[in-house]
């Protein structure tokens, strides 16, 4: 333990001196006045949420707002007043306001990089940043600006406390009374470890070996945390294609099998990871994750193809159903690599991570179990590859069958929801092999298994720590091959974490006595906050998680964005509006309560804060939302995504649903029902059933959405025209700032006007739809720019409301208005 | 579960016995003695383990406690290839619960570090007492004669006479342990 407590107190109480460049010129603070020109560029991501993002050129480098950057990244951006953070994980990237220093993880030192200041803002480049983060950036054949992160970083898939997860199995008990207890299990195991210097499982082969495929049989699908998050990517993948992808293709299409089958190839290969050259590596020498790429991309290849057969649609028109299709094709083929690394990563993990050149390279050899591990390995080499040809046939056929048996949708909600993705999983692993269980003796009862992980984890855990060391004293994350290492050496913590507590809890329960009911959840509970739980979640990810080094960021040049691609979304400065939330006067403070009744026009029972959170409008008509105001004077699908099924499915697809068939038609039904049936004024609602549904007589929602979106112009469904006495009191009110107190607004509904706004820090009290209740949306306003004298753009996106609640702050608009902006106000 | 202890065990009776084999140069069995000194009597026929590792990591407290289990061979029988000894262990379940407690007593602001010392200690000058309370069980081990040079070949019954005692001892407190787990999960 003194190794390893040294080894603590190295880690984690050195402070590496950053070496401060003496070139100083810190964030250049810029506007208009110096040739800033803004681009609003389209883009395709997985995981930025809006259609486009705003660079800023200036002295011919295009720049993005770091908060952008965060947003591509899945970083989070913390400021105080002299730094910047952007944390991915474990990585974290603090820039220094004054002098624009950049330090990577403690580290890695990068120098001076340009930082600006815009508009309150800070930009760096663009294009390198998100590079330098993980991202890959292309310009798509649909002329987007295409930035992909990698499912999950290595920076993400360490445990940032994974060294409060090792436990001495000695000192687990605590409290006086036990000392003594302690103080003789180590004195005989002293005697019984202390002759042959090779501890107390010395060669013990057989205890050993059950311990060792404890480590190897850990099936993490069965955690909830894992579950959650396997679920979680698959409908991000799913949005991703859907809306940024099929959604752009299908629109331009005559073929839609072949387009969605286009478009699967080459995500297919961003998402099993096949462009990554370290990977590549890595297949080349151990053939097996080779082996599983290739079987993924056949088993994608042969669900689709096969499901699209049977389902009859490969020369039909219903792009819901290739899209659906094509997504659970993907899905099969995501969980089914994945389950594919899980068992032959898994398979050769000792050969990988126990062996001389890794004591060598850690510079740690008291480990008395390589013999043993050895053993396993070669046991297992020696078995053929868990994945066999047959093995594609049967995870096609199963897919293909779900589709058959239950439509396309059922089918995928199997992938995309937390409670069915074990079942799927593990029907995939089926076929694919005995997963799960290696060969173990099964002799010998957890308590021990217990003694003998508690042993192999502290040496792991000072493997793990020394190889820490030497990333930062010796490669400062900048080797793939060391990275490689790494996370080997954390997928064998993690397992042997897992395994630990399973064995312990079942010890405990077995042996004993009061504390039962609090200590076997606590390590092995695969549903709550448990060790098994939280190890399982960061297992997942690095099982999953994809090598990325941290190359010197001068080094990464922007030869994507070029003059006479970006030309074509220069923004017309003229119209831009930007605001900021200023400090309101005394004045401004007391006359907002009545500003807000008036504006409310009913009730004052209301609160309010001060808070900079995003503003949100709702307009609601008393039994569903019929006015989400979309971009006023532009097509409805330019600024509003098709409403993504699955996901919504994903939310009401709790037990309490009878049929998720029914349960579709209510739901989504219902939304358009409800519009239609108050905006249509061609009364083309009851012609619905006969023109819309298809030949099961379900509701083809794509079909909905795309008659409401291509056959419909201004004053019809196309537009979705907002009541004039609203617009009036939104864009004159409450973005000029110029409302008229002395008039009380009305529409047609007037007493049912609401205005919410939603606070991120609260929840809805209204409990969503699945219940039964009213479903209510807010909107968040994200921009507004009036595109003539009587259009205006208005970007938005929808949350959920919450009620008696306002929150307002004062903003001031770059043409000085000040006005009220209210962020969220309820009322009942 | 046995099995693997055995293993554990006669690894380390094996590692006892080859380095011991320098203390005792004598082609003759000993007759009486003690066990770790007459280590080099006995043969194991599992895998070796490296002689010179085995003896600079030997701990003191592993040679105290073999130096003090002791035996005699009442009866060589080399027609039949057995021997009858009679082995006395040392008390182990009640002299290390006892000196564990006087310890605690003595010194109750002491580390945890070092009262593990001051434990080993206190056992290490207590086995090399004369007087040590002892269990004496006989048992007839096989001989194996190889040029001349008799040994005398561990089984399962000589193994769990002179360890299984630790062994049991450290499974039960181990269980003890866990039962006594405090209801404080740690942070």
């Amino acid at each position: 333990m003194k190794f390893l407590n040294k080894l603590i107190s190295f880690i984690l109480c050195l402070v590496l001196i950053v070496n401060s460049s003496s070139v100083v010129y810190g964030a250049e603070v810029i506007d208009d006045s110096d040739g800033v020109h803004l681009y609003s560029v389209p883009v395709e991501s997985n995981e930025y949420l809006k259609d486009s993002v705003t660079f800023y050129e200036f002295d011919g480098k295009y720049y993005l707002s770091l908060e952008d950057v965060k947003d591509f990244t899945r970083c989070t951006l913390t400021e105080d007043e002299e730094i910047i953070t952007l944390t991915q994980g474990l990585r974290e990237i603090v820039i220094d306001k004054s002098t624009g220093h950049m330090t990577d993880s403690d580290i890695v030192d990068q120098g001076n990089i340009i930082l600006l200041e815009y508009d309150g803002e800070y930009l760096c480049e663009g294009i390198p940043m998100l590079i330098y983060l993980g991202a890959t950036c292309t310009i798509s054949e649909h002329n987007k600006l295409e930035v992909l992160m990698p499912v999950f970083t290595i920076w993400e898939s360490i445990m940032p406390d994974y060294l409060d997860y090792y436990f001495n199995i000695n000192e687990l008990y605590g409290g006086e009374d036990n000392v003594k207890i302690s103080l003789i299990c180590d004195i005989i195991a002293d005697v019984l470890d202390g002759v042959s210097g090779h501890g107390l499982m010395a060669n013990a082969d057989t205890h050993l070996e059950d311990a060792l495929y404890e480590i190897l049989n850990v099936d993490m699908m069965k955690y909830a945390s894992v579950q959650e998050t396997a679920s979680a990517q698959n409908q991000k993948i799913n949005d991703f294609l859907s809306s940024a992808v099929f959604g752009t293709l299908l629109d331009t299409s005559d073929n839609m099998y072949d387009t969605v089958y286009e478009a699967l190839d080459y995500y297919s290969r961003f998402y099993v990871s096949a462009k990554n050259d370290i990977l590549l590596d890595m297949m080349t020498q151990t053939d097996d994750l080779d082996y599983a790429s290739e079987l993924a991309s056949q088993i994608k290849e042969q669900v689709y193809a096969q499901s699209a057969t049977k389902a009859n649609l490969k020369n039909a028109k219903k792009a819901q159903s290739f899209k659906d299709i094509g997504m659970l094709a993907f899905d099969t083929a995501i969980t089914s690599y994945s389950m594919m690394q899980y068992n032959d990563d898994t398979k050769n993990l000792f050969a990988r991570t126990i062996n001389r050149e890794m004591f060598e390279y850690a510079n740690y050899y008291d480990i008395s179990w390589n013999n043993v591990s050895d053993k396993i390995s070669n046991t297992l080499k020696s078995t053929q590859s868990i994945v066999a040809n047959t093995a594609i046939d049967n995870v096609a056929e199963f897919a293909v069958e779900k589709v058959t048996e239950e439509g396309a949708k059922t089918a995928l909600s199997a992938f995309t929801s937390k409670a069915n993705i074990y079942t799927a999983a593990i029907q995939i692993g089926s076929f694919i092999a005995s997963l799960i269980n290696y060969e173990s003796n099964q002799a010998f009862s957890a308590d021990m298994n217990a003694i003998w992980l508690s042993a192999v984890q502290y040496d792991v855990a000072i493997l793990v720590s020394s190889l820490l060391v030497k990333e930062r004293d010796e490669f400062q994350f900048s080797s793939a091959e060391s990275l490689e290492k790494l996370k080997d050496m954390f997928t064998l913590y993690y397992r042997t974490t897992i395994a630990f507590s399973e064995n312990i809890a079942k010890s405990i329960e077995e042996f004993g006595t009061k504390s039962n009911q609090k200590w076997v959840p606590w390590f092995s509970s695969t549903t709550e906050a448990s060790v098994g739980n939280y190890a399982a979640a960061y297992l997942y990810r690095i099982t999953n998680c994809e090598i990325i080094p941290i190359v010197k960021y001068s080094s990464i040049v922007d030869t994507l964005l070029l003059s006479n691609w970006t030309e074509n979304y220069k923004c017309n400065d003229s119209t831009k509006f930007t605001y900021k939330i200023v400090t309101p006067t005394e004045e401004e403070i007391a006359e907002l309560p009545e500003r807000l009744n008036r504006i409310l026009a009913h009730g004052e029972n209301y609160n309010y804060l001060v808070d900079d959170i995003y503003e949100k409008l709702f307009w609601y008509d008393g039994s569903y939302m019929s006015c989400m105001l979309p971009a006023y004077g532009k097509e409805i699908s330019t600024y509003i995504k098709k409403p993504d099924y699955s996901e919504e499915a994903t939310i009401y697809t709790s037990d309490e649903m009878n049929g998720l068939i029914d349960f579709f038609e209510r739901h989504y039904m219902g939304w358009y029902e409800q519009y239609m049936g108050i905006k249509d004024p061609l009364d083309c609602y009851d012609q619905w059933p006969k023109k819309l549904f298809d030949s099961n007589g379900y509701v083809d929602l794509s079909v909905i959405f795309d008659e409401i979106t291509k056959n419909s112009y201004d004053g019809n469904y196309g537009y979705w025209k907002f009541d004039e006495t609203v617009l009036d009191w939104l864009v004159e009110g409450v973005w000029n700032g110029n409302i008229n107190h002395t008039k009380t607004y009305s529409t047609n509904n007037k007493d049912n006007i609401y205005c919410y706004y939603h606070d991120q820090y609260y929840y809805t009290p209204l409990t969503p739809a699945e219940l039964g209740h009213m479903h209510s949306d807010t909107i968040e306003i994200i921009t507004i720019t009036p595109l003539d004298s009587y259009f205006y753009s208005i970007e938005y996106d929808n949350v959920f409301q919450e009620r008696h609640t306002a929150i307002v702050a004062i903003k001031e608009s770059n043409n000085g208005f000040r006005f009220w902006s209210i962020f969220s106000i309820t009322t009942d | 579960m046995k099995t693997g202890i055995i293993l554990i065990l006669a690894l380390i009776m094996i590692s006892l016995a080859t380095s011991c084999n320098k203390n005792n140069s004598s082609n003759e069995l000993q007759m009486s003695g003690s066990y770790y000194d007459n280590i080099s009597d006995f043969k194991h026929t599992g895998n070796d383990i490296d002689v010179n590792e085995s003896e600079e990591n030997t701990s003191s407290v592993a040679k105290s406690y073999m130096q003090s289990v002791t035996y005699e061979i009442k009866e060589l029988d080399k027609d039949n290839e057995i021997a009858t000894l009679e082995v006395s262990v040392p008390n182990f379940m009640q002299m290390l619960p006892q000196i564990v407690s006087d310890v605690l007593a003595e010194n109750e602001d002491a580390s945890y570090e070092d009262l593990l010392q001051i434990v080993q200690s206190e056992l290490e000058k207590a086995l090399s007492k004369e007087d040590i309370e002892k269990t004496t069980t006989t048992v007839d081990l096989p001989i194996e004669e190889n040029d001349g040079e008799y040994k005398l070949i561990y089984n399962e019954q000589w193994e769990q006479i002179v360890f299984g005692s630790l062994e049991n001892m450290y499974i039960e407190y181990y269980r003890t342990m866990i039962g006594g787990l405090i209801d404080e999960i740690p942070e």
